[in-house]
């Protein structure tokens, strides 16, 4: 046991005594476990933060949310519903409340920068900005819809940023409808750390966004609380009832669950997550043959080494413990640094560059909090691919050497 | 201290040297070293002394015939009992042997690492050699800091620590200047007088002087063999 802990020590001591090899070992650990612990911490991030807000799971920013998400449905194909299908399903035994919402593409600006306008009813914005864990979740006054007056905005933070918008201030007209050209005055801002989807909202009045997009009497879905238990049932109910071919327009209806939102988002988060890991597979390839060239160096030093320790009574079993410590350890110093680093490039640089891989429309420097988990299994993962690619990298040259006489290894 | 016999039968060492031609460093050669005699090998450049010296010491393995070390014969050994066996033996070695990232008395006592021996004692116990060889201002020196006499005498100092049984060493003072070799001479007739065996493949005629029996090698063969005491 004695001569393990000695052995195991000379090992550790090597890594000090052979300082360029070891830094160019932790650098190409470095170089290619950080981007992957930076891409699959902003991956759980992003699918934390997707969870949160379908509610899967209780976040800082969760409201009520709602149950069914009701819309209209053509040849398969979801389209809006009429206004007055809330009014019927609000009748349903066991609905506790419907509310109609408009989501939709819009471009702001000389730049045309694209967001989504979401129009809530005026007594839902509140709890929609007011009613989170961390409390408002906004600068300035939430929009109100006065009759002839502007139409008032609030716009998310990264949105705000790229307009070099205030509160006060105004864009030229989104949209113009059958109903003239308005200009729309910002009222509020989102906060930098509210969830990362509502950087690019532009978050207003349900009528101003009818007006905005000229629809009046559609929404584009229909949110749905219902009662415990009871969703199955509305669900059922809405199907039957609600639009169909007793439908004066013609259009059907389509019910999506929060349960089904639930199985869509894997899906829908696996396929970059996936790409992302593609590359890294490749990388991981690319940096194993990396260390294999940079072990090469100094490698008739180290076969010279290896023949003096045996040929002064060192076993080969000894010789290869000695390797193994020092590049276990490499591999955990490059491990725990770039855990470390991960963490700084999400936390103070903002997940730059591989953000915007996860997040489409962050560009390469985010300016909202982009949200990040580093959670235990990617960082155990890298402490063994890293111990893997150091180890894999040497620990054979070294055993060529140690199971060659020690005359032949010192020649 | 006695140290254990050293026998050779038949022995014979070829290497390839290039794609087709051969040399034959070591060959037929029979000789029994008996425990605490004292044995130099002499012979020109090339005659095999070396390649001798490094199958008697367990560090190559012969094309064919046999060592033997007390009981036990070299070619059947394991690894683990060919480790063993060769921290009964010290070697020093003709040139360049020393690592070049340890310090002198890292040097010295690194054969003790692999026996567990703590680090303190392998201190005191590397200190105390390197004193003796005269190196006391040099202990935390690296090789490249060292002349090549005193890279001779810490590799010296370093076949010793183990208190080896025999102790092998080639052309141990080729490097070393009058006073140094003085030392080193010094040394072994000290080790060999506690009863180690000691062999010595050497051009040096005070080395051989001191020696009990004097092996002469030709192209690879033992052609003579004289004791004199």
């Amino acid at each position: 046991m004695s001569a393990f802990i000695e052995i195991a020590r000379t090992g550790c001591t090597a890594i000090g005594r052979h300082p360029i090899r070891s830094t160019v070992t932790i650098a190409a650990v470095l170089s290619v476990l950080v981007p992957y612990l930076v891409g699959m911490g902003l991956a759980e991030g992003v699918r934390q933060e997707a969870l949160v807000a379908i509610g899967s799971v209780d976040g800082p920013d969760a409201t009520a949310l709602p149950d069914l998400y009701v819309s209209g449905s053509r040849f398969g194909r979801r389209v809006p519903i009429r206004l007055s299908a809330a009014e019927q399903i609000s009748s349903f035994e066991g609905v506790v409340r419907v509310v109609p919402r408009i989501v939709g593409r819009v471009t702001l600006g000389a730049k045309d920068i694209e967001a989504i306008l979401v129009g809530l009813p005026q007594e839902e914005l509140a709890e929609a900005v007011d009613g989170t864990k961390i409390g408002r979740v906004i600068d300035g006054e939430l929009p109100t819809s006065e009759p002839g007056g502007a139409p008032q905005l609030v716009l998310g933070s990264a949105l705000a940023g790229e307009l070099g918008q205030q509160i006060g201030g105004v864009i030229p007209p989104i949209l113009r409808s059958s109903r003239g050209e308005k200009t729309p005055r910002i009222v509020g801002i989102f906060r930098t750390d509210s969830s990362m989807w509502q950087s690019r909202v532009v978050l207003t009045t349900f009528e101003t966004a009818a007006e905005l997009f000229d629809q009046q009497g559609l929404a584009t879905d229909l949110l749905v609380h219902c009662r415990a238990g009871q969703p199955a049932e509305v669900s059922s109910r809405i199907v039957r009832e609600v639009g169909g071919v007793g439908d004066e327009t013609g259009i059907g209806c389509e019910v999506i669950s929060r349960s089904d939102l639930e199985s869509l988002l894997p899906v829908g988060l696996g396929h970059r997550e996936g790409v992302f890991n593609l590359v890294f597979v490749v990388a991981f390839a690319v940096a194993i043959l990396a260390i294999l060239v940079i072990s090469g160096f100094g490698l008739s030093e180290r076969r010279r080494t290896i023949g003096i320790l045996k040929a002064t009574g060192w076993q080969t079993d000894q010789v290869l413990l000695r390797g193994l410590v020092e590049h276990l350890l490499l591999g955990l110093i490059g491990a725990t640094a770039s855990i470390l680093l991960a963490f700084v490039w999400l936390k103070w640089f903002n997940g730059f560059w591989i953000a915007g891989v996860f997040v489409s429309g962050l560009g390469t420097s985010p300016e909202i909090a982009v949200p990040f988990v580093l959670a235990p299994v990617p960082a155990l993962l890298a402490v063994l691919i890293a111990c893997l690619l150091v180890t894999i990298g040497s620990v054979f040259s070294t055993w060529r050497a140690a199971v060659t006489s020690p005359a032949e290894a010192m020649r | 201290m006695t140290g254990a016999p050293l026998a050779t039968s038949t022995l014979e060492r070829r290497y390839r040297a290039g794609s087709s031609h051969e040399i034959v460093a070591v060959r037929d050669v029979s000789l029994e070293i008996s425990s605490g005699s004292f044995v130099a090998l002499v012979g020109a450049s090339g005659s095999g002394k070396s390649t001798l010296l490094a199958l008697l010491g367990a560090l190559d393995r012969p094309t064919s015939g046999t060592v033997r070390f007390g009981d036990q014969e070299l070619s059947g050994c394991s690894d683990v009992e060919l480790a063993r066996l060769r921290r009964r033996m010290g070697f020093v070695f003709q040139s360049e042997s020393l690592i070049p990232r340890l310090s002198a008395w890292e040097n010295v006592s690194y054969p003790l690492v692999a026996q567990g021996v703590g680090g303190p004692r392998r201190r005191q116990l590397a200190e105390s050699l390197l004193d003796r060889l005269g190196l006391a201002s040099r202990f935390g020196a690296l090789p490249e800091e060292l002349s090549g006499g005193e890279q001779q005498r810490v590799a010296v100092a370093r076949a010793l620590v183990g208190s080896p049984e025999v102790l092998l060493a080639d052309e141990p003072t080729s490097h070393l200047d009058a006073e140094s070799a003085e030392r080193t001479y010094e040394l072994f007739r000290e080790v060999h007088s506690q009863g180690t065996t000691v062999l010595v493949a050497t051009h040096d005629p005070a080395l051989v002087g001191s020696a009990t029996r004097v092996v002469s090698l030709e192209a690879g063969r033992v052609v003579d063999d004289r004791t004199d005491a």
